[in-house]
Formats: structure tokens, sequence, C-alpha cells
């Protein structure tokens, strides 16, 4: 460290390993991003309306292109709502119509009832745009650290604190 | 700062590793099964009322009710990586008589776990005891996958958004499935044999009409529960 | 000369990066002209690379995903280029040369270190060129224990004797660090094109400061009989 200060070069090589962890990173998820065309390729499932499939904290992959058919009945679809910050991860249960106006309808596996509910105001269908992807890969239980982070938000600050620490203190 | 936190970082780094490796090796395995599920589905009975899709509603819209009959053998697709089967059954009706059918919707599923995710099923402690018994000591449960029903109650009614189905020609009842493993690969029914996945034998009923309005006024509780 | 951080003698990677570190420091003390351009190729590369994913970020966090898709697919290609370049440039070009300078002398030279996985061995190569234009390539290797006390403080005279004495356009400007011992000898492989006019102005060196270093040999003694045990 102390070194490293002495020298602007050897300085700016070490922020540099440290900005390039962070850029890779970053990059590889936007990368993967633009691969699946999808804002968010992988997600985390926060909530128990899809169990016995899905369970809190599992890591679901998702893809948003649709290259040899249309998203069908059937698929799990991670879609938007307006007015809510959460994407919800449903199954498709209806679709009339084809192609970007086709009506689409979903529910949660675990629900009774249908997703009407959920939907914006006076609005009783989704529509593709609103899909952000069909999910086509899961691995369990790895999200969640994302769901205690959320949930204890200290736990961010003593993350990020050691995670800085060791980064700094130590090379390559 | 080296020693503890190093080893701890390496020894985490290294059990990380080998979980995914290990992970990826039993998400790969999925493809070594052969899977040769087969079904048969036919209609029962339908019935076109009208009804409001919920109490309030002062709209008035059509329902068709459907009763069918469902045969199926989807054992093939449980596997020490499934932890449960999602079947359904949908219709699938076309718009405007000539066109092609551009509707679908689910009137019936069912989930089908693995025994080794039979503990994760939202049903009573009656039928969680008799689930977990049928599958005692055994890991994979030969017996699951095989449905057997008759004149079948359609879970959810067919609805459309114009409100009219009465007389509708060329509908069509086709069985499904979605697996679900415990890691990788979520895989639907596929619709070109893909190595030792075969396509769904049968699972497909006749095309049938939907039959004119029902006199009886019928008046379904809640339209879409 | 810097004096050097503490380090844990435990971690490989700490003895050499400190090592490392200490080379330019003293060689650039002996009036050396340490040629940056690796190194500047390498920051560039990396700094472009940062600046394209931190444009990335902000207009991904500014304006979206799907209104900014084309500029991220380009940034992404973009930066997966320059990252390989990076790579390739460090493993490719670089390839573990830690100092390349001009000595007093005019000539060139460029040092590479590597160690081996749980060897506590420096390996060093140095590549000279004279003014004429030949080449010469030394190698010759060390335990980081000659000049790491068992604290992790790192003693900056054993590691210079190391560098003046096997290393002769390093001795010529730093006559009073040259040890010669027999093992000094053994352990130095010359491998290309030796210098005869070189060969000649070492031997007047050694001559000129043979006083000088039989005292340092005695002191040094104990260092080469565990070196010797170890072989």
């Amino acid at each position: 460290m102390l070194s490293a200060l002495q020298n602007p070069r050897q300085a700016a090589a070490q922020l540099l390993n440290f900005g390039l962890i962070l850029s890779t990173a970053f990059m590889m998820w936007k990368g993967l991003s633009v691969i699946s065309d999808s804002p968010s390729p992988i997600v985390v499932v926060l909530s128990g309306s899809m169990e016995p499939a899905f369970q809190r904290g599992d890591l679901l992959f998702l893809w948003n292109r649709n290259f040899m058919e249309e998203t069908k009945v059937g698929e799990i679809v991670v879609y938007n709502v307006k007015g809510k910050d959460i994407p919800i991860v449903h199954r498709l249960v209806r679709k009339f119509g084809t192609g970007d106006e086709a009506k689409l309808l979903t529910k949660g596996d675990n629900n009774v009832a249908d997703d009407t509910e959920l939907y914006a105001r006076g609005q009783d269908y989704i529509e593709r745009k609103d899909i952000i992807g069909s999910v086509v890969g899961y691995i369990p239980f790895v999200g969640y650290v994302t769901i205690l982070l959320s949930e204890h938000p200290w736990l961010k600050t003593v993350m990020l604190g050691i995670m800085g620490l060791v980064v700094v203190m130590q090379r390559e | 700062m080296h020693s503890t936190l190093v080893r701890a970082q390496n020894v985490f780094g290294f059990f990380t590793t080998v979980c995914f490796v290990v992970a990826g090796l039993i998400a790969l395995s999925d493809f070594s099964w052969e899977r040769k599920p087969s079904s048969t589905v036919s209609v029962k009975d339908v019935q076109v009322v009208r009804g409001r899709p919920h109490y309030y509603s002062t709209k008035k819209e059509e329902y068709a009710h459907i009763r069918f009959n469902l045969n199926t053998d989807l054992s093939s697709l449980f596997t020490w990586n499934t932890k449960q089967v999602f079947v359904y059954v949908s219709a699938t009706w076309p718009s405007n008589s000539t066109g092609p059918r551009d509707n679908e919707a689910v009137i019936w599923d069912t989930i089908i776990t693995s025994p080794s995710a039979d503990h994760l099923q939202n049903i009573g402690p009656a039928a969680m005891k008799k689930l977990v018994k049928s599958a005692k000591g055994k890991s994979i449960d030969p017996s699951r996958g095989k449905l057997n029903l008759k004149n079948q109650k359609a879970k959810y009614q067919i609805t459309s958004p114009t409100g009219k189905l009465a007389e509708t020609d060329d509908v069509v009842l086709k069985v499904h499935y979605n697996v679900q493993p415990w890691v990788g690969m979520l895989t639907w029914t596929p619709q070109v044999d893909f190595g030792g996945w075969k396509t769904m034998k049968g699972g497909v009923s006749k095309a049938f009409t939907l039959p004119a309005l029902k006199k009886k006024k019928e008046e379904p509780k809640k339209a879409t529960s | 000369m810097a004096a050097p951080e503490k380090i844990s003698v435990y971690s490989l990677n700490d003895l050499k990066n400190t090592s490392d570190d200490a080379i330019p420091a003293y060689l650039n003390s002996l009036k050396f002209k340490q040629s940056h351009t690796l190194s500047d190729v390498r920051l560039a590369l990396g700094y472009s690379a940062f600046l394209i994913c931190a444009a990335c970020f902000y207009w991904d966090y500014k304006f979206g995903f799907e209104s900014t898709k084309i500029y991220t697919t380009i940034a992404v290609a973009l930066y997966t280029i320059i990252n390989s370049a990076l790579t390739l440039w460090i493993w490719g070009v670089e390839k573990g040369i830690i100092y390349v300078g001009t000595t007093p002398n005019g000539e060139k030279i460029e040092i590479t270190t590597s160690v081996k996985k749980h060897v506590p061995v420096y390996n060093i190569v140095v590549k000279t060129t004279s003014k004429s234009g030949k080449t010469k390539e030394i190698k010759f290797k060390r335990e980081f224990r000659k000049w790491f006390d068992a604290k992790g403080n790192m003693v900056a005279q054993p590691f210079q004797q190391l560098w003046a004495s096997n290393v002769e356009c390093i001795g010529m400007v730093d006559q009073k660090n040259i040890v010669r011992t027999k093992e000094e000898g053994k352990k130095t492989i010359e491998v290309a094109g030796k210098d005869a006019s070189m060969d000649e102005k070492w031997a007047s060196l050694l001559a000129e400061s043979q006083p000088g270093v039989t005292g340092v040999e005695t002191e040094s003694g104990t260092a080469s009989k565990r070196g010797k045990g170890k072989k």
C-alpha cells in the first residue's frame, strides 16, 4: 500500500485491478442481457407463489427471444406491471391472439386465482412487451443471499466493507 | 491478513467451484435419460353458459365448461433430477372459423412431485401423509406420472376477451408437461424428437365444436378461479 | 531506496511483488532510465475498458435497457475486444517483464521474474542489449529467504548484492555490492552470445573491486552454506 502511494503508475495499476474486477462483472451481466435480450437475465425468486417449483431464493435464468415460436401457454414468464418495481414470476395460462398484441393471462402455480388482481387498475391482460423473459434455467437457493441483504440492509454495508478491504489489501 | 482469511477464501472458492461443477454434471445427466411420454385425451362433455366475470360486474360473458377423459404415462420423466412435473391440458381454438388456432387456455393442471420434493407440496396434512407414504423409501416412484381421469371437470373455464364462445368450431384439447429439475434446464413437451427425448405420443384430442348457448341460466361463482 | 513494507513470508505472491517493486527502485537509484511503455500500454488498455464500462453503466442507469440496447451491445463487444487485447498484452507481450530500462552506459536491460507454485524461489531472466546490438540472456534463481527476514522485512543489501553480482551491467555501476563466491558463479547460467569485450571489462572490474569483496564474502558465508545444503 505504502509503496503504491509513492509511485503513481503502481497506484494506477492497483486501482485498475479493482476497477476491472467490478467492470468485468458488470459487463458480463450486460453481455448476458444482450444475448438473452432481457434487461434482467438472472432473477431471484422472492415469493412462494410458484411453489413447489420455485422457493424463495432460487435463481432463475431468463430468455427473452422468440426464435422458433412465440411465447406460449405453460411457459413460466417474468413480467413487469406498471407502477410496480418488482417483476413477477408466474405461469402463462391463457393466450388470445398472436404476435405483440396477443392478450396474455398469468397465474402462480401455488395461487388459487389468476393474476388479474395483480395487474394495474383496469388491466385485464398483459402483453408480450411486459414480459422480460421466460424461465429456462434453474439453480436452487443460491440467490438467498440477496434476500438476506434486502431484508437486513446493514449486511450490505458490512459486506461491501469487507470486500473493499480484501481487494485493496492484496494484489491480484 | 494472509493466512486465515486467504485460506478461508480459498476453501470457500474451492467449495463453490466443486458445487457448480457437480450441479452442472447433474444438469447434464438429464440428457442421458430417455423420455417417452404418451397420453390420450378426449372430450366428454361441453357446455357454454353466460355469466359475469365477477359478482359486481355488469358485463355478461360466455364461458365454456369442459369435461374430459385423460390417460397419461409420464413416468419416464421422473429421474433423480426431477423435482416436479407440471401437467396441463389446454384448449386451443381459432378466432375465426377459417384461421389457425390462435387462442389457447389451460383448462386443467396438476403438479406431480418427485418423492424427493413431496414435502414441498401445498396440500393438507392427510393428503401429505398419504403422498409421502406412497413413495416411502423410493427415490424415484415408477407409479408417479400415470394419470387416469374419467369425466374430469375442468379447473378453469374457457373465456374469451370478445365474450363470445358459443358455436366455436375446431376446438382441440392438448396435453402438455413441464419438467422442473432440481438444478438445470426447465423443459417442456418437445415439438420434435431430441435425442432420447421423444415427442408426446398422442396427447391431442379430436377437434370438436362448442355447443350453442345453453338456455338455462347458470351463474358461475367466479369466472377465473 | 524506499523502505519496503512488512509482508507475510508465507505468501509467495507478496514475496514476489515486494521483490519486483524493489528492483525499479534500486536500479533507478543507480541512474538507470526506466522505460514505462509496457505498463503504459497496459494502463491505457485497462482504463479505456473501464471507461467504456462506466459509460455503459451510466446510460443504462439513466435511460434503461430497452432504449440503449444497441449501444450496450456495442459497448459489450468493445469491452470484450479491449479486455482480450489486455489479456494478450499481459500474457503475450509483457510475459512477466517487470523492468525495462537503459543503463547509464547505454545498454538496454529487460528483467523478467517468475515463481513456481509453492516453491519459494525467485526465478530471474535478464536480457541485455549492448549499444552494438548484441543481446545476452542471463538466467539465475535464488531463494527469497536470502533477502527477507523471518518477520517479513525486506533487507536491501543482499538483494542488491544478488543483482550487482549476477548482472554485469548492474555490477558495473554498483561495484560496492558485488559479491563473487564459487556458488554465485555456478548459479549464473549465461545463455546467449557472450560478448568478448564485456568479458574483459568484467575481469578488470573484478580485479578493481577485489579488496572490497573479500570483506563481504565472509559475512555472506553462512548464507551460501545454507544454499548449498538445500541443493
